[in-house]
């Protein structure tokens, strides 16, 4: 097991930073340089970044090895560097992340807005984001162009809160 | 002698080769790319906000309308994520079903890749063919889920209905005649004069790069690095039955042309292995037990079963355009978390390296080799 090896190689580099090693392969690490640090080191063992995305929890970053065919989560909790140098695939990752998260990353060369319209504001996948959101957009024959109005809904949103038929 | 500055140049988002609803920044030097700033997001539907507020089964077929070309790889995916955090069995018919399924639905995205890319670069006749092929593809998925291109047919638990008898005949003629169509569309194609002026050396990635780029599927293999999901996960039936993965030499956008043409082939290949493995009972075995009947009543109504696995997970499955995968964040009754790491994502995140100092009508060879379809870019 070449995975495991790396694994306990991990560990033996930075123990204190590894908070939990599950047998899913999840890493998770508190402090921003060490977590630098330790994607520089799988990096150096030919890791892709297969993903990077935002949790409620912080953002996961999930590493491959193409030669040992093995991929592990590595879920980062406080301040973030960019990733751009060693990985460019993390360049519109981050920018997705930011967006939806608003985790800020250091060092990014063009941390702009990219899926959501032009203008928008908020972070849309926090829970305190609504589903419908705030605004919705119209053509306003007055200016006679798109713009933008607080949204209306012609039905309420249904929400599913009920009780699981599971528990009783 | 003056100084010549370089110029910006909108592209699309109207433009046909853009494969819809892409508005791309071009920076000129004259007629070369010095910088391509793909904007994105216009067809950004927020899904994987919604999926947090609908339940487990409701969630479904919002994968259909992600990659709007290779349905069923959605669902599959995401039925998986589902299957393994609730750990349901799914019967070995319906593994078989899901394969020779999800090599249609290969064939059906292929067909669109390849030949999209043939028109965009001034091909016309293939595309005409291949929409006919994809026609008789989606008349199958018709057959067995009743819709041509959103079929929710992969659920958790197995598919929503069986295939007959009858199905299986007819695949097995369109196998029998679809390598004849797939030499016609290469007669057109593989040395023609023009398509090669225009793919060969295109858009070189090396096998590093690829690989530093996160490239998946045909993007990677046309990179020469032999990679590919379905012999590294062994999901489904794919552990039984015997194909090869072609790669290329150069990672040229024609490299990846043929790549994708040999996948089409070797699709036929598993189809043809998993055909015969269905097996036919004459009588529908109906549950009549009640506690059944009630279970399942709950299951569609109420969401799963009660949640057995609630660890976070990351499922992964081949799709036609890379690696497509699923992190669910499990709660009760809905996801607490659903990311979608869509393949088209990451490769046109990319475009900006492909398409520098590239001429700009290269610009849409790239495009057409990323094989970008904006319902899973955008999400």
């Amino acid at each position: 097991m070449v995975a495991r090896r790396l694994k306990l190689e991990l560990i033996k580099l930075y123990p204190s930073y590894i908070v939990s090693l599950s047998r899913y392969h999840q890493v998770s690490v508190r402090e921003q340089n060490k977590l630098f640090k330790i994607l520089k080191l799988s990096l150096l063992h030919q890791q892709t970044l297969t993903d990077l995305f935002g949790t409620q929890s912080g953002v996961n970053y999930h590493l491959r090895s193409l030669v040992y065919e093995k991929s592990y989560l590595v879920r980062a909790h406080s301040s973030y560097t960019s990733l751009v140098e060693l990985w460019p695939s993390s360049n519109w990752l981050e920018r997705e992340c930011w967006e939806m998260f608003g985790y800020y990353f250091n060092f990014h060369p063009d941390l702009r807005r990219l899926l959501t319209d032009y203008g928008f504001r908020g972070q849309p996948l926090q829970k305190n984001f609504p589903l419908v959101g705030y605004t919705q957009v119209y053509y306003s024959e007055r200016s006679k162009r798109v713009s933008n109005q607080p949204v209306k809904l012609a039905q309420e949103f249904r929400l599913f809160s009920f009780q699981s038929p599971w528990q009783n | 002698m003056a100084k010549l500055k370089s110029f910006t140049m909108n592209f699309g988002p109207q433009h046909p080769a853009a494969h819809g609803v892409l508005r791309l920044i071009l920076e000129l030097d004259g007629e070369v790319v010095v910088r391509a700033d793909p904007h994105i997001g216009l067809l950004h539907r927020g899904t994987e906000k919604l999926l947090e507020h609908k339940t487990y089964l409701q969630g479904l077929p919002y994968f259909d309308r992600l990659d709007y070309v290779s349905m069923m790889a959605y669902e599959h995916v995401y039925s998986l994520a589902v299957e393994q955090t609730f750990k349901l069995p799914v019967s070995r018919q319906h593994t078989l079903i899901r394969t020779l399924f999800l090599e249609i639905t290969r064939l059906l995205n292929h067909l669109m890749a390849v030949t999209t890319h043939a028109l965009d670069v001034g091909a016309l006749t293939p595309f005409l063919w291949a929409f006919e092929e994809r026609e008789k593809l989606m008349e199958f998925y018709e057959r067995v889920s009743g819709a041509r291109m959103h079929a929710a047919y992969i659920q958790p638990g197995g598919v929503t209905n069986e295939v007959d008898h009858q199905l299986v005949t007819d695949i097995t003629t369109f196998v029998y005649q679809f390598g004849d169509r797939l030499d016609e569309i290469e007669e057109m194609l593989t040395s023609n004069r023009i398509w090669r002026q225009r793919l060969v050396d295109v858009g070189v990635v090396t096998a590093q790069q690829a690989q530093d780029l996160s490239f998946s599927g045909p993007m990677l293999r046309g990179s020469s690095v032999g990679w590919d999901l379905r012999l590294v996960l062994n999901y489904e039936a794919y552990s039984e039955c015997e194909f090869s993965v072609p790669i290329g030499l150069n990672g040229d956008c024609y490299d990846r042309y043929l790549v994708r043409v040999e996948e089409m082939r070797q699709s036929l290949l598993i189809i043809n292995q998993v055909l015969p493995r269905l097996t036919f009972t004459s009588s529908k075995k109906v549950d009549q037990q009640m506690e059944h009947v009630i279970n399942n009543f709950k299951k569609f109504t109420g969401g799963n079963h009660p949640l057995i696995n609630r660890r976070p997970r990351y499922t992964a499955v081949e799709a036609p355009k890379g690696e497509l995968g699923v992190y669910l964040e499990p709660e009760l009754l809905q996801p607490k978390r659903v990311r979608i790491r869509a393949p088209g994502f990451i490769h046109l995140s990319a475009l900006d390296y492909m398409a520098s100092d590239h001429m700009i009508a290269d610009v849409v060879t790239i495009i057409g080799t990323q094989d970008i379809v904006f319902g899973e870019i955008d999400r």
